[in-house]
């Protein structure tokens, strides 16, 4: 079962994409702010993060810089989201190594998709050897 | 207040639809307390921050009419304009109720609660 933390200081939004995900087949977990967000990242381990770029305590752009720091995630695939119309804070996001932006207001059921299938890309092809065999990862 | 934004964020399921729009209704009137207090201290920071926040939030429930206030509100409060701001935020109460109206009607499901 694939993984994602969402990070947002607001429970309707968490509330919101933790259903969807779960829905999807994901396993979740949640952070109400930024800083909880990045012990979180560390003690979950997870294969994707829905991030909101507008929290009080840390802001999703210096976030981004913390956990890419980290080799361990310097790959992972990272999804931001926010309400904000100005144009510095997507472009502040794609140099702190954010994957996708999504404006508020976005169908979760797209945001899930996509991400679903960005982790689907990027996961090694499943290799079946015959239906009573056991399925195995092919290796990169 | 376009319900279908809300109905669409919940799949069509009318008891999360519901979940959903109790935890806006008392988040946005946790802001609101909050909003009147940076008003009364005319914290323009605070006032955008606020209005970012509920913008989100807004936008993300159908509440359409509130978020494009909530819009303006951040922007008036960037361009430091306190009189405009105490305006907007004026409208942003009574439109508020008619969203909390508007919410509170949404029907309940025939079937038992999940």
């Amino acid at each position: 079962m694939k993984k994602v933390l969402i990070v947002d200081d607001d429970p309707l939004i968490t509330r919101l994409y933790a259903w969807h995900f779960r829905a999807a087949g994901f396993e979740v977990a949640v952070a109400n702010s930024g800083r909880e967000g990045l012990a979180a990242v560390s003690s979950f381990l997870p294969d994707a993060v829905l991030l909101d770029l507008d929290m009080p305590d840390l802001d999703g752009v210096h976030w981004l810089e913390e956990v890419r720091k980290d080799p361990r995630f310097a790959r992972l695939p990272i999804t931001a989201f926010t309400a904000a119309t100005y144009g510095w804070q997507f472009w502040a996001a794609s140099n702190a190594g954010v994957s996708f932006i999504f404006k508020s207001g976005a169908v979760p059921r797209e945001v899930v998709r996509s991400i679903g299938a960005a982790l689907a890309a990027a996961a090694p092809p499943v290799v079946s050897a015959g239906p009573s065999a056991p399925r195995s990862r092919d290796t990169p | 207040m376009n319900l279908d934004v809300l109905m669409e964020a919940a799949e069509g399921n009318v008891d999360f639809a519901r979940e959903l729009a109790a935890l806006y209704l008392s988040g946005i009137e946790e802001q609101l307390n909050l909003l009147r207090m940076a008003l009364a201290e005319r914290a323009m920071e605070r006032i955008g921050h606020i209005a970012h926040y509920c913008k989100g939030s807004s936008v993300t429930c159908g509440a359409l009419a509130l978020a494009e206030l909530f819009h303006q509100l951040s922007q008036l409060a960037q361009q430091n304009q306190f009189d405009e701001c105490s305006r907007v935020a004026a409208d942003v109460v009574v439109e508020f109720g008619r969203v909390q109206e508007t919410l509170r009607a949404l029907p309940q499901t025939q079937g038992a609660p999940t």
